[in-house]
Parts: structure tokens; C-alpha cells; sequence
């Protein structure tokens, strides 16, 4: 996870890692290491959603001299 | 062709019916380029060549009317007797017939039904490009983080939309591009405002907004300008104009179309307290399967321990023990052999002091004694007197003497006790050393007097060990390079 992920994306592969611990054919090696990251995506989206806080910017687009 | 001699003045000019014909066409059509009429059909006929006449009429006049064929396929609608339309084009004068006509390139109904018919128009003419085909609706990301606004800078709509946003998804930064929604101007600010957009980059959605209003009012949405910006967005595009009731054409090519502004705020946001629980609800999982495979990691334990790696393994320790036993063994029996001589050098030590503390004493009585006798003759009682004196004196400095030599011994032993546990074999065997043995580990080789060509030999290094054999033998400094 170099760059930096959106909301969409780490909500999208967290149910994604839940998906394929469910179907239960992931090595346990693996298993731990996709805990692990789920955790870590799951925790990233709490953090965005309870921070959350709506910015507003305004752009006005003036038809100057035609 | 004239004869001007025997005709009055007023036939100066005459004109041919040709010349007149061409006269007043020419004027027609340089007076009235292009107008429109408006007025009701009459005489409607569509000729085999493709062209439509008809008349337009009011109460006391009328018009010939002529749709020339290339003309035709721009008309919206039938045009049928008795139909109030809007004829533009060009007023000529046909010399054949001898009329005047309205050459027109376009005909409309009048009124809302125009507007209404100039809506399907519209609309059909993208349906036939595919700008409204299903398969061209973009997906709305389902957790925006960038939304672009379209309306006007003030009033209801946007406030509600913010609302809305702050409501359900304050995690979106939103962008409010400030435009004319109504008016003349709108035709080209709308287009503007989706310009600037399709430039800024990780848009996940753009509304365009507008509050309810006459279908006039609301007419700006069904202009072809405005639709083509909608349907030319980068980013996909939620219309919400006017009330329930409303439909325009943007609503078609837009990606999805909302009943209101604020339909489109809630179509382009989840509910942030949906989400959370969807995160939390897939963490929980997450928690109670990672919980499982703890369990399911115990069985791999009990696996392993049934399985053939497991001996294998138990019998590699079984070896590492037996060599650790082996070295243990063999450091007691070195450990041993160098205490009991460390405490034999004590011994000795203790037995030289011992022996010479013997001889000073039994040497310092024999002279007494001999000086007893030498004096004794003299002035016995004083010499006796002195004399105990001066051995008094000798045997505190024979006591210090004895004190101090003993402490020298001892510093000398302990710190030859420090420098063989320095040596204490293992440390050294680490530092590159190795020891020899005979094959089966239980003496030490110390010397090469002790082995003899051919003999076989344990050699140990810190962490192994080798069989060898002696194939040379030399006296003197250890082995060295000629």
C-alpha cells in the first residue's frame, strides 16, 4: 500500500479479504497476513469516517466578455 | 420592341410579363430574406416529387406556402390542414403560376405544443446518436470523496444539498460551481461550469441541480447546448431539475436522473452510519474467523506431531543433545583435572611459606641460643633482657613478612584462577582454536609426543568436529609455511 488508497478502494478490498477467509481455501500463512491487513484497512476506514467533516468550496463561473 | 413614337408617355416602360415577374421577385426577395409566419394550414398537399405545399391563412388572407424536399426531413411533425405553425423561410415570387410564395425551410407548431414537439425533436435526434442508450450510464461510486455541484450560488437548492451531504456523508469534499440555471445566459454558463469540471481531477460524481419551476422556466435543460454538456461530462452526472413531474432532456443523457435536487444528493451519498456499520460488521467477521484458525492452527500442531517430519526432527535433537553431552563431559573432566592443580599451586605455595617460615624460626632459636651462651659469661641478666627485645622486634617483622608474602601468593593464584576461566575451553574454541582427543573424545592430546603416524584422532572445532589421521609428524614450533 505505497500509494495512498481511497475509501472505496479499502472498503472494497476488506470485504474482499473477509470473501475469501470465508470460502476457507487460503493458506493459513496467508490467512494471518490477510487478518492483518484487514484490520489495518478497517481501522483506516473508522478513523475517515469518524474524522469526517464536509469541506466546501465554491467556483463561480462568470461568462466574462463575450 | 418598343415603339415609343406613336405611344403615350406612360408607356415609357413597359415590361415584358418576364421582365416583371423577374422585377418583383427580385425585390420580394431582397425585401423579406427570411421571416416567419404564422398562420393556420390550409390546402395541404404532399407532391410525388417530395415537396409539400400548402397555404397559410387568417381570417382574410392567405399565403402559398412551398417545403422544398431537402427542407422536409427537418420538420418535427405532420403538418396537417387546420394546424396553427410558424413558417420560416424566404418570400419569392413563382413566375409560373404567377404567385407570390413562402419558400420555407422550416415550419413549427405554435405555442406550447411547439415547445413540447421541439422537446421530442431534441430528444430523438440524441436517442439516434445513442446518447441516451442504457449502456452509456456510468456507475456513481458508491463513497464519493470529490462532488462537483452545478446551480446557482444562492438559495434553496444548494443549501439543501449541502444539507443533505452534511447529514448523511460528511466525508465528501464538495465543489459548488456557481451557475446560471434560468435566463439567456444559461445556455452557455452551464456548458462553462461542466468545462471547468471535466479539468479537475478525482470527481467521483457531479449533480446538476435546479429548483422547480414553469416549463419555461426549466426550458434551459431541454436546449440542445446544455444537453450535449451533460452528455459529454468526464465525470458521471446526477440530474435533479425541478419537481417529480418535471422531465427535460438532460434527464435522458445524464447518467442517472433524480426527482429533486435533494433525490440527487441522497442518490449520490450513502449513509455514513451504513457504512460504519458495514465496516464494523466486516471486521467482526474478521475477528471470529481469525479466531477460528487459531483453533484450526492447533490441529496443524497435532498434525505434525503424528506426522513423519516430527521423528526426523525429535531425532536431529536426540544428536544435538548427545553432542552437548559429549562436550559436557569432556569440560568436567578438564575443569577437574586443572582445580585439583590449582589447588595443588595453593598447596605448594602454603608448604613453601610453611617451610621457610620453619627455617627462619628454627634459624633465629639457634641464634639466640648461641648468643645466650656467648653472654651468659658476661652480664647475663642485661644481654637476656635486650635480647628479648630484638626477638620480639624480629618475629613482628617476621609476622609482617609472612603476612605479606602470603597476600602476594594469593593475588598471584586468583589471578591465575581469572586467566584459566578465560580459557575456559568453549570461549576459546569459538575464537578459531581447536583441541584434539583420541577418537573417542576421552583424552586430551597435549602433545605430539603423545601420537605417533597412522594413529587416528578426534579433532574439535567450536561447532564440530573431525576424524583424523596422522600422516606427518614434526618436533619443534608448531607447523609453519616453507
Amino acid at each position: 500500500m505505497a500509494k495512498k488508497v481511497s475509501f472505496e478502494e479499502a472498503i472494497g478490498r476488506l470485504e474482499e479479504i473477509v470473501r475469501q477467509l470465508e470460502k476457507g481455501d487460503v493458506p493459513l500463512e496467508d490467512s494471518i497476513r490477510l487478518y492483518e491487513e484487514g484490520m489495518k484497512l478497517g481501522k483506516m476506514c473508522r478513523k475517515i469516517l469518524d474524522e469526517a467533516d464536509l469541506r466546501v468550496r465554491q467556483l463561480s463561473t462568470e461568462i466574462e466578455g463575450e | 420592341m418598343r415603339d415609343s413614337s406613336c405611344l403615350p408617355d406612360e408607356y415609357a416602360d413597359i415590361y415584358t410579363v418576364s421582365e416583371i415577374t423577374a422585377a418583383i421577385r427580385q425585390n420580394l426577395e431582397s425585401e423579406f430574406p427570411r421571416v416567419s409566419v404564422i398562420g393556420e394550414i390550409a390546402n395541404f398537399k404532399a407532391h410525388t416529387s417530395g415537396h409539400l405545399y400548402f397555404s397559410l391563412r387568417d381570417e382574410q388572407n392567405l399565403i402559398r406556402v412551398v417545403i422544398f424536399r431537402r427542407y422536409v426531413g427537418n420538420l418535427s411533425f405532420g403538418p396537417e390542414n387546420g394546424m396553427l405553425v410558424i413558417s420560416s423561410g424566404q418570400i419569392s415570387h413563382y413566375g409560373g403560376s404567377g404567385q407570390t410564395q413562402l419558400l420555407a425551410s422550416n415550419v413549427v407548431p405554435a405555442g406550447r405544443g411547439m415547445m413540447e414537439l421541439e422537446f421530442r425533436r431534441l430528444l430523438q435526434k440524441l436517442m439516434d446518436e445513442g446518447l441516451t442508450a442504457p449502456e452509456r450510464k456510468r456507475r456513481i461510486p458508491p463513497y464519493p470523496q470529490r462532488i462537483v455541484v452545478i446551480t446557482s450560488p444562492t438559495g434553496a437548492v444548494i443549501r439543501d444539498i449541502l444539507d443533505a451531504f452534511r447529514r448523511r456523508w460528511p466525508v465528501a469534499e464538495v465543489i459548488h460551481i456557481c451557475a446560471d440555471v434560468q435566463g439567456p445566459g444559461a445556455v452557455r454558463s452551464i456548458p462553462k461550469a461542466f468545462r471547468s469540471a471535466n479539468g479537475m481531477r478525482g470527481v467521483d460524481v457531479i449533480i446538476l441541480a435546479r429548483g422547480g419551476g414553469s416549463i419555461e422556466e426549466l426550458w434551459t435543460f431541454n436546449l440542445e447546448e446544455v444537453a450535449r454538456a451533460v452528455a459529454g461530462s468526464t465525470h458521471p452526472v446526477i440530474t435533479g431539475i425541478g419537481h417529480e413531474i418535471d422531465t427535460t432532456v438532460v434527464d435522458y443523457v445524464s447518467d442517472v436522473r433524480a426527482a429533486t435536487p435533494t433525490a440527487a444528493a441522497e442518490i449520490a451519498t450513502p449513509l455514513i452510519d451504513d457504512v460504519k456499520n458495514h465496516v464494523d460488521e466486516h471486521m467482526g467477521r474478521l475477528e471470529s474467523l481469525y479466531r477460528a484458525s487459531s483453533g484450526e492452527r492447533l490441529h496443524l500442531l497435532e498434525y505434525l506431531l503424528r506426522s513423519n517430519a516430527f521423528p526426523a526432527l525429535i531425532h536431529r535433537l536426540d544428536r544435538a543433545e548427545l553432542k552437548l553431552d559429549d562436550r559436557i563431559g569432556w569440560l568436567k573432566g578438564w575443569w577437574e583435572a586443572n582445580r585439583s592443580e590449582i589447588a595443588n599451586t595453593g598447596e605448594v605455595y602454603s608448604f613453601q611459606i610453611e617451610r621457610s617460615l620453619d627455617r627462619l624460626i628454627r634459624r633465629s632459636e639457634s641464634r639466640l641460643a648461641k648468643n645466650i651462651e656467648r653472654v651468659s659469661s658476661k652480664n647475663p641478666e642485661q644481654f637476656i633482657s635486650s635480647s628479648r627485645e630484638s626477638l620480639k622486634r624480629l618475629s613482628r617483622l617476621l609476622r609482617v613478612h609472612i603476612t605479606n608474602s602470603l597476600d602476594l601468593r594469593t593475588r598471584e593464584v586468583t589471578g591465575k584462577l581469572r586467566a584459566l576461566m578465560g580459557l575456559y575451553p568453549l570461549n576459546v574454541l569459538e575464537r578459531g582454536y581447536t583441541y584434539c582427543t583420541t577418537p573417542d573424545g576421552r583424552k586430551v592430546i597435549e602433545r605430539s609426543r603423545e601420537i605417533a603416524r597412522g594413529d587416528k584422532m578426534a579433532v574439535h572445532f567450536y561447532d564440530g568436529g573431525a576424524l583424523c589421521s596422522v600422516e606427518r609428524k614434526r618436533k619443534g614450533r608448531p607447523w609453519q609455511k616453507r
